[in-house]
């Protein structure tokens, strides 16, 4: 989901990002920005409706990646609220879209 | 007192500040840089001072980066979306907006929501878009013309001219300090090249200086762009500038300096200094190819 968000946000076909992804060594090495990943983390928010944690609580040293911004959103939905809620409105689990 | 600091580019621009500040003491009324091509910087420099602000990181500090897009978001401007480019960049920040302000720093908002969404009794105000209808429409009657500032009027007005953003909202920003540093953005078209004056009421040379520069830069590159000008020279003034080398609420004197001589020292490498790249290399192509 998060793939496909970023693609909408770039503009650009989910399968062009995904051969960025790989030419860029993988999804912890391709970075997003703040801006980006604010608006993609917002669209997740109304997906599963309930609050995520901001590009501000990943390591500032870190860079942003497509797979930091994953391990946010999972560990997020992970902790125990989100086990009454795992199973989402369209059936999947938080781990499937996450991804 | 006033001093003007004139350099070629963003980088040299912003080290001479900082060895003018240094030399006074670390503060300066009225420091006035004029950087001729702001759209180029000097990557070894940012590297530096990046380097500089992660190793002794606080609250109040962020990379050059996190700073250039309070101003200008630039990695959602796509130009190659013709028409669309505008819409998709005000949307898609708009939609950060929940996630952004639950940020402490970002809690009045950025100075991009100031220019995006400018607080009135009319609603929100996008200054930006009316400010390259006006441009654009101003640069087809006449291309001569120069400043088209009003300084009474506010965005809201019906009469209100192209050429003079607002952060600053009376009534709003009752603060001392902090957000909004940046006061005023001033443009000025003149042979078909956008100039620009941004007024800073106070402004802080390590953590936060060169993130403006990259970030007006980035936002005047825009702004020509859209209204099929081109970008000129960006002049920044603080009317409080400060080097930021107290030891309490600063980074200390020895440690600046310091940091202002090993960025001295880039320029002393030719090869290093002669690398330089475009702050929003997105609009690299477009701005030669309009030149020829």
């Amino acid at each position: 989901m998060i793939v496909a968000e970023l693609a909408e946000i770039q503009a650009m076909e989910r399968s062009e990002l995904e051969s960025e992804i790989l030419e860029a060594g993988g999804d912890d090495q391709l970075e997003v920005d703040s801006p980006q990943a604010e608006a993609i983390l917002s669209r997740l928010e109304a997906f599963y409706d309930r609050e995520l944690p901001g590009p501000e609580d990943l390591d500032p040293e870190q860079f942003t990646t497509i797979r930091a911004l994953v391990n946010l959103v999972v560990s997020r939905l992970s902790e125990p609220e989100s086990a009454r809620g795992g199973v989402q409105r369209n059936g999947s689990t938080d781990k499937d879209r996450a991804a | 007192m006033a001093a003007i600091i004139h350099r070629p580019n963003l980088s040299e621009a912003w080290l001479a500040s900082m060895e003018h500040l240094l030399l006074v003491g670390g503060k300066e009324i009225n420091l006035i840089t004029v950087i001729d091509s702001p759209s180029f910087e000097v990557l070894a420099v940012r590297q530096r001072l990046d380097e500089f602000i992660s190793s002794r990181r606080s609250n109040q500090t962020w990379p050059v980066s996190t700073v250039a897009n309070t101003i200008f978001p630039a990695s959602l401007y796509l130009p190659r979306l013709g028409e669309g480019a505008q819409d998709h960049l005000y949307r898609v920040h708009k939609e950060g907006d929940r996630i952004r302000r639950r940020f402490n720093a970002n809690k009045s908002g950025t100075y991009f929501d100031r220019l995006t969404a400018w607080p009135s009794d009319k609603g929100e105000c996008n200054q930006l878009e009316r400010t390259i209808r006006r441009l654009g429409k101003a640069a087809n009657r006449n291309p001569l013309s120069s400043a088209y500032e009003i300084a009474v009027s506010t965005p809201e007005d019906d009469e209100y001219q192209a050429g003079d953003l607002r952060i600053y909202k009376p009534g709003i920003d009752n603060r001392t300090r902090g957000f909004p540093c940046l006061s005023h953005i001033s443009l000025t078209s003149v042979k078909g090249v956008l100039h620009m004056t941004a007024t800073y009421r106070n402004q802080h040379f390590i953590s936060r200086a060169y993130g403006n520069y990259v970030g007006l830069s980035r936002l005047l590159g825009f702004l020509a762009h859209e209204a099929e000008l081109n970008p000129g020279e960006l002049v920044c003034m603080a009317t409080h500038a400060d080097a930021e080398i107290r030891q309490r609420r600063g980074f200390g004197k020895r440690a600046v300096q310091a940091l202002v001589d090993s960025c001295r020292e880039i320029f002393s490498d030719q090869q290093a200094a002669a690398v330089e790249r475009p702050v929003l290399p997105a609009l690299q192509l477009t701005h030669s190819l309009r030149t020829q």
